[in-house]
């Protein structure tokens, strides 16, 4: 939704790069994606998207429920999806929106 | 297309990026938005393969890993300093085979690739000690190199890249030699003749982690795919390079740009650096500032030297004919505009960096460019308007 959060994330390192195991807590990155209508702030649902073959996250507006764009090039990936598999909740804070490229901090809970 | 490069962990604290891309994921991203069948050879852990299959499989690239003990983390302060590798690559080295009509090669930590193709791109990202790409038993019908100057320089072992393109094109037998020059372009080498040149195309912001990956992979889809002539290809790479700098993140906008070249002199300028070296942190800035200029040809002025009187951030005397452009940093908002008016008082084009987003507020309403990252400050001092 949108609005500003009073406490937004710190976009430093997310937590473990490399070997998986635990569900990552926090994953700073940047996708590409059809940025009108998002701003800085607000919030985007993240979800498994398996319609394509391969399972991939997106993020979705959670007022549209357009897809916003997807992850890729970030290590962990496959932990998240396994963690988003298993009902972990996540959700995407917009950090920054500069033209099509929109900065984001994935956070669980 | 076949390629052959490393997926590695990458890190940048400023800007602030994590990532897993390294020369061989970059690349199969980018030729994959291009178009055509992408398979991506690569070192990795077993225990990591479903990561790299959940990051590139999507996009339509088909992965093969070959086993590594570690996953290897590149980890950058900017995108000009020199990362730190951890863990540190240890281990014997293995050699790949690759067999396809167009294959593209990176030099890897990890092992390397030995090609048989009817057309090889071969971009050995050493840095500064390439192998040639015939030293591990490779081969290939048509062969373009893509190298840096640095690369060329250390490859054929003399300053003049001229000689050294003759030199290391009759030593690969390689048909097509391509030259990075940083800001300054490209030049492009192909059989008898003076070289093509490519301007490189000016960006505000400079994101230049990788930004050599995706050069080689738009040049290697252009000219084996396409059958574009090399020195388009190369156009056609220095334009999605822009792209990249600017806005790095995948998938890149299809269409290029129309963009247009500042400046068509060959070589680096020579910048003033108005660079306080009064307290660690600042010569620390200073020196960073003094590799990564010369990194992209310029020279620095002052030059080398311990500067033991040193306490202010503008030189007291200076001779206006010793450089170009100055470099300004402004790192307290206080003192940021009386530090950026010595600076525009020396009469030359000024670029600053500042970290502190006031700073860069006065640099603004003083009518100068600059940047809060380092590595774009640098290169604007050799695309600023003289």
């Amino acid at each position: 939704m949108g609005g500003s959060d009073p406490n937004p994330p710190n976009r430093g390192p997310s937590q473990g790069l490399g070997s998986g195991g635990n569900c990552p807590s926090r994953i700073a990155t940047t996708i590409a994606g059809p940025a009108a209508g998002i701003a800085k702030g607000e919030w985007l649902d993240v979800r498994v998207d398996r319609t394509g073959g391969h399972p991939r996250v997106v993020l979705v507006d959670e007022v549209t429920l357009a897809t916003v764009g997807s992850l890729a090039g970030i290590p962990d990936l496959a932990t998240l999806i396994r963690c988003l598999e298993q009902d972990i909740p996540y959700r995407a804070y917009v950090d920054h929106v500069d033209g099509g490229r929109i900065d984001v901090t994935v956070i669980r809970g | 297309m076949l390629i052959g490069g490393g997926v590695y962990a990458e890190t940048c604290v400023t800007p602030a990026r994590i990532a897993l891309f390294g020369s061989g994921g970059r690349a199969a991203m980018v030729a994959a938005d291009l178009g055509g069948v992408v398979v991506l050879h690569t070192f990795h852990p077993e225990a990591l393969r479903d990561d790299i299959e959940a990051n590139f499989n999507p996009a339509g690239i088909r992965v093969i890993v070959h086993p590594s003990p570690h996953r290897l983390c590149f980890e950058y302060l900017h995108p000009m300093a020199r990362p730190r590798i951890t863990p540190f690559p240890a281990g014997r080295a293995i050699t790949v085979p690759l067999e396809g009509e167009q294959v593209l090669r990176f030099g890897c930590i990890e092992g390397d690739f030995r090609v048989a193709a009817a057309r090889a791109v071969y971009d050995p990202q050493s840095g500064s000690d390439p192998a040639p790409f015939g030293a591990n038993g490779s081969t290939a019908g048509s062969l373009a190199m893509i190298l840096n100057a640095n690369e060329l320089r250390g490859m054929a072992g003399t300053d003049d890249l001229g000689h050294a393109a003759t030199y290391v094109m009759r030593d690969a037998a390689s048909t097509v030699l391509v030259v990075k020059d940083g800001p300054a372009g490209a030049y492009v080498f192909e059989g008898p003749g003076s070289p093509r040149y490519v301007p490189a195309y000016p960006t505000d912001s400079v994101y230049k982690i990788g930004s050599g990956d995706v050069f080689s992979a738009t040049f290697a889809h252009a000219w084996m795919s396409h059958r574009a002539e090399a020195a388009e290809a190369a156009d056609r790479a220095s334009r999605r390079t822009a792209q990249y700098v600017e806005a790095p993140v995948f998938p890149l906008p299809s269409k290029l740009p129309n963009r247009v070249p500042r400046r068509t002199d060959a070589r680096g300028r020579r910048v003033l650096l108005a660079v306080d070296g009064g307290t660690a942190s600042r010569r620390w800035v200073r020196e960073e500032a003094v590799r990564g200029l010369r990194d992209l040809g310029a020279t620095v002025v002052p030059g080398d030297g311990c500067f033991p009187r040193d306490r202010g951030p503008v030189p007291a005397a200076v001779d206006r004919a010793t450089f170009d452009v100055v470099l300004a940093h402004a790192d307290d908002r206080r003192t940021a505009a009386a530090v950026l008016r010595a600076a525009l008082a020396l009469g030359k084009p000024v670029v600053v960096f500042a970290d502190d987003p006031a700073a860069l507020e006065a640099a603004r309403k003083l009518g100068i460019p600059g940047s809060a990252d380092l590595c774009s400050a640098l290169y604007q001092t050799q695309w600023v308007p003289l």
